[in-house]
């Protein structure tokens, strides 16, 4: 696991740590890991972690749906 | 055929015998799909409606129930209220609510709940919205709501709405309707907030509209926020998810009649 996706990770289980772990499938937006109040922070979030601004559409809304979608489409491009 | 009046309606026995017609319909559906019939209390409480952070998501569409403090209770057998309405000072706090949508009882029924399988739940309800303003059988202030809803894992609830989507767009061919399949707009969602960005995003809402406006019906997939809140579990041992197709009554009355002309020919055209 490369550092910035811990990173992720972390400031995921930080606001749900009841999930207890992330498995890189694992769907956020379904399991409501991000729900409709935390998405933009964490758009955010990933914005100050890759120092590049993001868009959020309906193009590009599955680049943020897994762990691995995260890594291979935000973090390592 | 109906009366209506600042939002509420009285339904003639020809609209009474066509609601009987589309409700024969819907509870056909449900028991195909398994669902076991269930109706629930008319008024909910408003602790339990806060579990779903309801004040804080729709603080405008709430009615809530109330009753005379018991020190009024003299003055008012004496002089009634002739003002037509009771002052809030005459009032105790609110502590219950009318429901303003049928399938929040069915969690809350749930709650705690282990499922082995999916259930399949169908209920009714009159429901009540406080809006800025009201139009025929088109926006009440109180309506009927037939919800049929799924409560298990993720593909089970989104085969339910899938299934019902072909089979609630196939009803509306056959009925003239005409249905077209909208991603749902909601209105109470601030237009620069996170949720109606989300809402763009990972649309939770279909809505099948009559003559492209009429939201007629609505399939919802709420994922796991029910099963997390109300801490029902699915067979997989993860928070339960949860989807309903809900019919507004009143409104497929409204589109029936506008079809059809009469509810004597609206009833010809819908099947057995």
């Amino acid at each position: 696991m490369t550092p910035e996706i811990a990173d992720v990770k972390r400031w995921l289980l930080e606001r749900k740590p009841e999930i207890g772990d992330l498995d890189p499938d694992f769907d956020l937006i379904d399991n409501r890991v991000i729900d409709s109040l935390s998405f933009l922070d964490f758009v955010f979030f990933l914005e100050e972690l890759t120092g590049r601004e993001l868009q959020a559409t309906a193009e590009t809304v599955h680049h943020f749906r897994t762990l691995r979608a995260i890594e291979g489409n935000i973090l390592h491009v | 055929m109906s009366d209506v009046r600042e939002g509420l309606a009285t339904l003639g026995p020809g609209m009474v015998r066509l609601r009987d017609r589309l409700e024969n319909r819907w509870l056909a559906w449900a028991a195909d799909c398994g669902a076991a019939p269930m109706l629930f209390p008319p008024l909910m409480k408003v602790e339990d409606l806060e579990r779903f952070d309801y004040f804080r998501n729709f603080p405008h569409l709430p009615l809530l129930v109330s009753h005379l403090r018991p020190e009024r209770l003299a003055d008012v057998a004496k002089s009634g209220l002739p003002a037509g309405e009771a002052e809030t000072n005459d009032l105790t706090p609110a502590g219950w609510a009318l429901p303003s949508a049928a399938c929040y009882n069915i969690y809350l029924h749930l709650a705690g709940a282990d499922l082995d399988a999916a259930r399949y739940v169908t209920t009714v309800a009159t429901c009540f919205r406080n809006e800025e303003r009201y139009d025929g059988l088109q926006r009440l202030h109180g309506f009927t709501m037939r919800e049929i809803v799924c409560i298990g894992t993720r593909d089970e609830v989104q085969d339910h709405l899938r299934a019902f989507k072909t089979k609630v767009t196939a009803f509306g061919e056959r009925l003239g309707l005409g249905l077209t399949v909208a991603a749902g707009s909601d209105p109470f969602y601030q237009p620069q907030s996170g949720r109606a960005v989300l809402q763009q995003l990972f649309p939770q809402k279909e809505e099948l509209l009559y003559e492209g406006t009429l939201a007629i019906a609505s399939l919802n997939f709420h994922r796991n926020f029910f099963g997390e809140r109300c801490r029902i579990r699915a067979a997989d041992g993860q928070p339960a998810f949860s989807g309903c197709v809900a019919f507004g009554i009143e409104r497929w009355l409204h589109a029936l009649l506008a079809r059809h002309g009469s509810p004597e020919a609206a009833i010809e055209a819908i099947p057995e």
